[in-house]
């Protein structure tokens, strides 16, 4: 039977898999797959630490293989004919085109599957369930910080959201125009994988804010300040990928509102198709219903 | 058209590695500014200001353009006990970065 044309009184509860096999979920997948480019990353991050640095080594840094590394050196490159700004090399122009290919073909995949600093903030924020699960007066103080189950700061939400394209506006002329890296000083991620240099920097506080933020807010640096997360965002628009909730078979439980990372109102949509998205799918893993919520593809800019 | 969530996640690994390992199969990958994308090490060349990367000392830097360490760091407001054999990276200031050099030299 077409989706389209259940009700919730025909549609299935989705069959629970049993044994080895309800180890094996979807959701099981993306934290594989992000473990993975995590550990590739903490690899480089250790091989630099152990192996130092000297004239003579060509170790790869970390910050090789950072994509807004290569969208700020996109100016140099091409404007002085393939120069580019410190800290960034041709792997970072690479990994940058395949982040945004992968977003206008699959919209902010990279951000949900890949990203380790998003992964990092993941694994924050489960612990910070973990804690208020088995702690009850943690659970009291978060509890507290919340109204009608949003934080007290919700309001400010939709205003803060905008910030990462500032910061995107911001670090990409700023690069252009000084031929330098002016985001490098506070982007967290730089000041993570050149955390074992001890140097106090912007960085090293935002990196410690979102963080700490991560044990109250799912992803505070990919909802309100990633620059790449913005750019991401805005190309997935044009995407043929996208998120569907049929509202006939939907019971609008709210669980997939509750799954999604980055504060979406996903119960009251039909289609998803917010820039904030960073296509996790744990929406989708989190829907009990068969049919209710299903990724699509279509045509782009046209889906329904 | 609807994308089984497993089938979607296979589609982003392959999409995404598949652009980098076609870019380094074309020979467009290099993760470091000591050598080109064909191995080669990179060594500062007179007639290309380009070829100043940020691992190379204030020393390689005088000895190839022919300009005084005690120039530059007189010109960008450099310690003038800096040692010659101090990374550029490791001066990077508000007063002086490898773009800065790079322009300066080119118009010395």
């Amino acid at each position: 039977m077409n989706a389209q044309t259940l009700s919730v009184s025909q549609s299935r509860i989705k069959p629970r898999s049993k044994g080895i096999r309800a180890l094996w979920s979807h959701h099981i997948f993306r934290r594989v797959v992000q473990l993975i480019f995590a550990s590739f990353i903490l690899y480089f991050v250790m091989v630099r630490v152990i192996a130092g640095e000297s004239a003579t080594s060509t170790v790869a840094s970390a910050e090789a293989f950072c994509p807004f590394g290569g969208l700020e050196t996109l100016y140099q490159y091409f404007a002085s004919g393939g120069a580019f700004v410190s800290h960034t090399h041709l792997s970072n122009l690479v990994i940058a085109a395949a982040v945004l290919i992968t977003a206008l073909l699959l919209r902010s995949a990279f951000c949900g599957w890949i990203c380790p600093l998003g992964f990092i903030q993941d694994m924050i924020h489960s612990f910070s369930a973990w804690m208020q699960k088995r702690f009850v007066p943690f659970r009291k103080f978060m509890r507290s910080l919340t109204q009608r189950g949003k934080p007290a700061w919700n309001f400010l939400d939709q205003y803060l959201r905008l910030v990462k394209y500032g910061v995107l506006i911001w670090s990409i002329t700023g690069a252009a125009i000084y031929g330098v890296m002016v985001f490098r000083d506070y982007d967290p991620w730089s000041a993570l994988i050149n955390i074992t240099e001890w140097i106090l920097t912007p960085g090293l506080i935002v990196l410690a804010l979102t963080l700490i933020g991560s044990l109250f807010v799912e992803r505070p640096w990919c909802r309100y300040a990633c620059p790449l997360g913005a750019a991401s965002g805005l190309l997935g628009k044009l995407s043929p990928v996208y998120l569907k909730r049929e509202a006939d078979a939907c019971t609008t439980c709210k669980l997939c509102t509750k799954a999604c990372p980055m504060g979406l109102q996903v119960h009251t949509a039909t289609t998803i198709t917010s820039v904030d998205c960073v296509s996790c799918l744990e929406c989708v893993d989190a829907c009990p219903r068969e049919g209710a919520m299903e990724v699509k593809a279509g045509i782009p800019l046209l889906a329904k | 058209m609807k994308i089984n969530p497993f089938v979607y996640g296979v589609i982003v690994l392959t999409v995404f590695l598949g652009i980098i390992f076609s870019a380094q199969g074309l020979g467009f990958w290099s993760t470091s500014g000591k050598v080109d994308s064909s191995g080669q090490a990179i060594q500062p060349s007179a007639a290309d200001v380009n070829t100043i990367k940020g691992w190379m000392t204030l020393e390689q830097v005088s000895t190839t353009f022919n300009v005084p360490v005690s120039e530059i760091l007189s010109v960008f407001d450099l310690p003038a006990d800096t040692p010659a054999s101090t990374a550029l990276k490791d001066l990077e200031s508000d007063t002086f970065d490898i773009t800065a050099l790079r322009t300066w030299l080119s118009e010395r």
